[in-house]
């Protein structure tokens, strides 16, 4: 699921062994490089969160790494996985509704859910961490955000890059995935490659840099996205 | 970067997709929601209670949740079944609506995301797996819908509950009376092994008789009462709570549907067509049960593949309800489909262990074009977008009269027959899938003269309605001009202030919140960080202005709380420890000011002051009379900070209630809640102080490391160590 592909060029060959040995084991990348892209080593496990429960609660989040934090409002469900993380990771997601609707937020390490936290409360409150945090992190700049709206519930893989450094995910949509300091936080040219597995409908994914939509792709079952 | 990189990356992510796709065509796939449904199969809709009867110190507690990951049956009358027999089959946690099929599928308005494969049941050992927290202290009194699986038809001997074995649960105790480890922050729950210690956690099975094999084509409900057994509450602030739970299967009374159980509503309705050619059979048709007045699905179920042709169908639902002496509890009723229109009807009362028969006024759908409904909610004074804004279609119901009028808060007598959220930029509706359309892309257009209303609600906006009528095969909004879409601008008002500690510096974040005055109802809220050094932080947040109409009328004041948010030895904790800070009857901003642009006015309130390390508390107790769905709340000067359920009847702890606050020295209101009024209270509580740890005297080579608080009293005292709370206990009322 997770390597770094800092060459993609020189791993091809290898990553689509990967894909191979990807469909014999359930469509799901494996987090201990046994997919074995070249020499190209996994990095860490990804750090990800879901953040579920009652389908429609609206809610505002704060995440925050050792670097970056991002205000977040959306409704349940959704994936948010951090590209280019810095852990420890500090959330605090706060549902926006005076009612019992259930929220519950799931912080993933890899494949593996490390922490569950939820809250029937009026404007109840879950919190979570990964890691010993401290204070929040300043604001994400830039701040770059892919939302992968639609189809609700497609299982897609992407490729995250910016010039120096490439992520793979796998994730369900709606996902939000989180840039953080792309290309050192200079900014920089960004993309993104999305392909659909289960191909439930075609995609709807926005592209939102500094709080501005800057691409928007509404079709396919595969779409590239780049900026500026 | 290149662009070579970016066709090197597809074509590299299309390979691994194409060998899926082609490996797919060669196998079966699981996305066809129209097929024939598989011969043989039953639908099983899992629910739970819970009981404390094991667990003796739950007095000690304040919440108490297990992490769920499934449920299985197996139908081996051997209760030591080994847990990888090949005839275990298993119910996951809800993935997402319309992800399971059927001949009758039931699904739940929950979803918990799926699994990290394209698979969601069958799952290597150490894959992602979606994971349910079930609050058990919620579910003493009315059960909770997990899932609903189509299941080989047979007859199942033993029931399993599979639970995260790293962490099968969290709790949160209350603080000690006397020692103990540091109260009102979340511990890991963990299974009481046996030993030699085994390598599997242990299993949560319970033998019982669950024969599905009459059961094809219909739902059977299966209910299981969960006792998480727990142990004695920690005595360090790094101990794991044992718990040995345990499950029982409260049985059905009938054995023939309508099934009916002591913990569920059994509801039996007929819907009606007016296609000629009957219900399409291609499971379109669905109804579902909200909770009345909201939009809140407990449960959508599709026509079975037997309704195909007829033009009447009779339909079973199985519901979480109160029981009949404290009134049951109310559904709305929405039956929906591909190219018909909506039916509806509302609060329709259901009880548990009864059958509530509406068969008598059937629901009846016509065959009616139906259109998207889209556009986009705004700020009415900045043009921006609104986000995560819910957008409601209310039908009214036509069995009453005079006809119900929507455009009322409440609408009593409306059913919201589609729902929908905005995106980031405020657009709506959020997509569906080629399997699962969102319910705004298949809007039946309204007769002629006759409109639905649109409410659109977002947290410190007022609530805003509009009027979808038909105009040339398309809808039309009033005002909004544009046909075919719905723009939607939201008024507020701006409330400001600053919040301030009462002594130390930041950094601290700080939760800000707005509600009604007097009431529980909040309206927004903002999160403020105390920026390292300062003392003060001023906040700005969005409430809607005194023109808003709530469910009492217009709403022209609001109160305000302050709470900070602690970490607990490097983790966020939701119990603060810092005192509360609170300002009331604050006049809520007009609405906005004529002009281009429009101005929304803002008020400044007092300020938040006075925000100090206090440390934790915890008040637990009894009140008197006790009923299903009671709750205690706690406020401070009139000002309602927050609420906890009242343990139902014919519990063995009926009546008691537990709250974690901070330890105020200034004192709190106790008032005993039932149906939104108090019906008794405790006009002031002071919580005890919790002691001071010391930190040990250094020694020559030996820096000691002080044990962790919530936070830290400053300026530092000469006994400055770390805070460990004390429990206030025994206020009854």
């Amino acid at each position: 699921m997770f390597f770094n592909a800092r060459s993609i060029r020189s791993g091809a060959v290898a990553t689509i062994l990967c894909g191979l040995l990807m469909t014999s084991c359930g469509g799901g990348f494996g987090s201990s490089n046994n997919t074995r892209p070249g020499r190209t080593p996994n990095i860490s496990a990804q750090s990800s969160f879901r953040i579920v429960g009652r389908i429609g609660t609206p809610f505002s989040a704060k995440i925050s790494n050792s670097r970056s934090t991002w205000n977040i409002q959306g409704v349940v469900p959704l994936s948010i996985v951090i590209i280019n993380n810095a852990p420890p990771i500090r959330v605090s997601v706060n549902k926006l509704v005076s009612d019992n609707s259930l929220i519950s937020l799931e912080v993933i390490n890899g494949f593996s859910v490390k922490q569950l936290a939820s809250s029937t409360d009026n404007f109840g409150l879950a919190v979570g961490n990964f890691g010993t945090v401290g204070a929040f992190a300043p604001l994400a700049s830039p701040d770059v955000r892919f939302f992968v709206k639609g189809p609700s519930e497609e299982l897609f893989d992407a490729l995250i890059e910016d010039t120096a450094h490439g992520e793979i995910v796998e994730a369900h949509a709606p996902a939000l995935l989180l840039f953080d300091s792309p290309a050192g936080g200079n900014g920089g040219r960004i993309d993104a490659t999305f392909n659909a597995i289960q191909l439930l409908g075609g995609f709807s994914i926005d592209l939102i840099y500094n709080g501005g939509l800057v691409k928007s792709v509404f079709t396919g079952t595969s779409a590239t996205l780049k900026f500026p | 970067m290149k662009d070579l990189s970016s066709r090197w990356a597809l074509a590299i992510l299309l390979a691994p997709v194409l060998l899926i796709l082609g490996l797919a065509f060669l196998g079966e796939t699981d996305q066809a929601s129209a097929k024939a449904p598989p011969p043989g199969n039953a639908v099983l809709a899992v629910a739970f209670v819970s009981s404390f009867a094991n667990s003796s110190s739950v007095t000690s507690f304040q919440r108490v949740t297990l992490n769920v990951i499934s449920v299985r049956l197996n139908p081996s009358t051997n209760p030591n079944v080994s847990v990888f027999d090949a005839q275990w089959v298993t119910i996951p946690v809800p993935a997402g609506v319309g992800r399971s099929f059927g001949v009758a599928q039931v699904s739940t308005g929950n979803n918990f995301g799926g699994n990290l494969s394209n698979s969601n049941t069958s799952v290597a050992i150490g894959e992602g797996r979606s994971e349910i927290q079930i609050d058990l202290s919620a579910i003493q009194n009315i059960a909770e819908i997990f899932n609903a699986q189509n299941i080989p038809a047979k007859t199942y001997h033993q029931v399993e509950l599979v639970l995260d074995p790293q962490t099968p649960g969290n709790v949160v105790p209350l603080c000690p009376t006397l020692s103990g480890g540091e109260g009102c922050i979340t511990y890991p729950a963990k299974f009481i092994q046996a030993t030699p210690t085994p390598i599997a956690p242990p299993t949560i099975r319970t033998s019982a008789t669950v024969d599905l094999s009459k059961s094809q084509h219909i739902v059977t409900p299966l209910v299981i009462q969960i006792d998480p057994g727990l142990g004695a509450p920690p005595t360090t602030f790094n101990q794991a709570v044992l718990i040995t739970p345990t499950i029982s299967v409260i049985t059905n009374s009938t054995s023939v549907p309508p099934f009916t159980n002591p913990n569920l509503g059994s509801l039996q309705g007929t819907i009606m067509t007016n296609a000629s050619s009957g219900f399409s059979g291609v499971r379109t048709e669905s109804i579902t049960a909200e909770i009345a007045g909201t939009s809140n699905i407990v449960e959508t179920t599709l026509l079975p593949s037997s309704c195909k042709g007829k033009k009447t169908c009779e339909f079973i639902m199985y519901l979480p309800a109160l029981d009949a002496s404290v009134g049951g509890t109310n559904y709305d009723l929405v039956a929906a489909g591909k190219n018909t229109t909506y039916a509806v009807r509302s609060s329709v009362n259901v009880r548990s262990g009864l059958t509530t028969d509406i068969r008598s006024t059937p629901l009846t759908i016509v065959t009616k074009s139906t259109v998207s409904l889209t556009g986009k909610v705004v700020d009415f004074c900045t043009g921006v977008g609104v986000q995560a804004a819910t957008l409601n279609l209310l039908v009214p119901d036509p069995l009453i009269t005079p006809a119900p009028d929507c455009t009322v808060n409440p609408p009593t007598g409306c059913v919201v027959a589609a729902s929908a959220s905005t995106d980031e930029v405020g657009t709506f509706p959020l997509p569906g899938n080629g399997f699962n359309t969102a319910p705004f892309e298949v809007v039946p257009l309204p007769d002629t003269g006759k409109s639905y209303e649109l409410v659109t609600t977002g947290a410190g906006f007022d609530r805003t309605a509009v009027k979808a009528t038909t105009n040339s095969g398309r809808l039309k909004c009033t005002p909004t001009a544009k046909s075919g879409a719905c723009n939607v601008a939201m008024n507020h008002g701006l409330l400001t202030g600053n919040v301030i500690l009462g002594s130390g510096t930041g950094p601290l974040s700080v939760l800000v919140m707005a509600e009604d005055s007097g009431t529980n109802n909040i309206e927004n809220l903002a999160l403020v960080t105390i920026p390292f050094g300062s003392n003060t932080v001023p906040f700005t947040l969005n409430v809607p202005d005194n023109a808003n109409v709530g469910v009492n009328g217009a709403v022209t004041q609001l109160d305000l709380f302050a709470s900070a948010q602690d970490l607990f030895n490097g983790a966020p904790q939701k119990a603060t420890g810092h005192s509360i800070a609170v300002v009331s009857a604050v006049a809520a901003p007009g609405p906005p000011v004529a002009g281009t642009p429009p101005t929304c006015s803002t008020v400044t309130a007092p300020d938040l002051g006075g925000i100090t390390c206090v440390g934790h508390g915890s008040v637990s107790g009894t009140v008197t009379n006790p009923v299903g769905g009671d709750t205690v709340v706690l406020s401070k000067s009139g000002v309602q900070i927050e609420s906890a359920p009242v343990i139902p009847p014919a519990n063995p702890a009926a009546g008691n209630y537990a709250l974690c606050a901070p330890a105020d020295p200034l004192a709190y209101q106790l008032d005993h809640f039932r149906d939104g009024t108090s019906v008794a209270n405790v006009p002031a509580v002071t919580l005890l102080p919790p002691v001071m740890v010391p930190t040990p005297t250094p020694s020559p080579g030996v820096t000691p490391t002080p044990c962790p608080g919530i936070c830290e009293l400053n300026p530092p005292n000469p006994n400055s160590g770390c805070l460990t709370c004390t429990g206030t206990t025994n206020v009854n009322f």
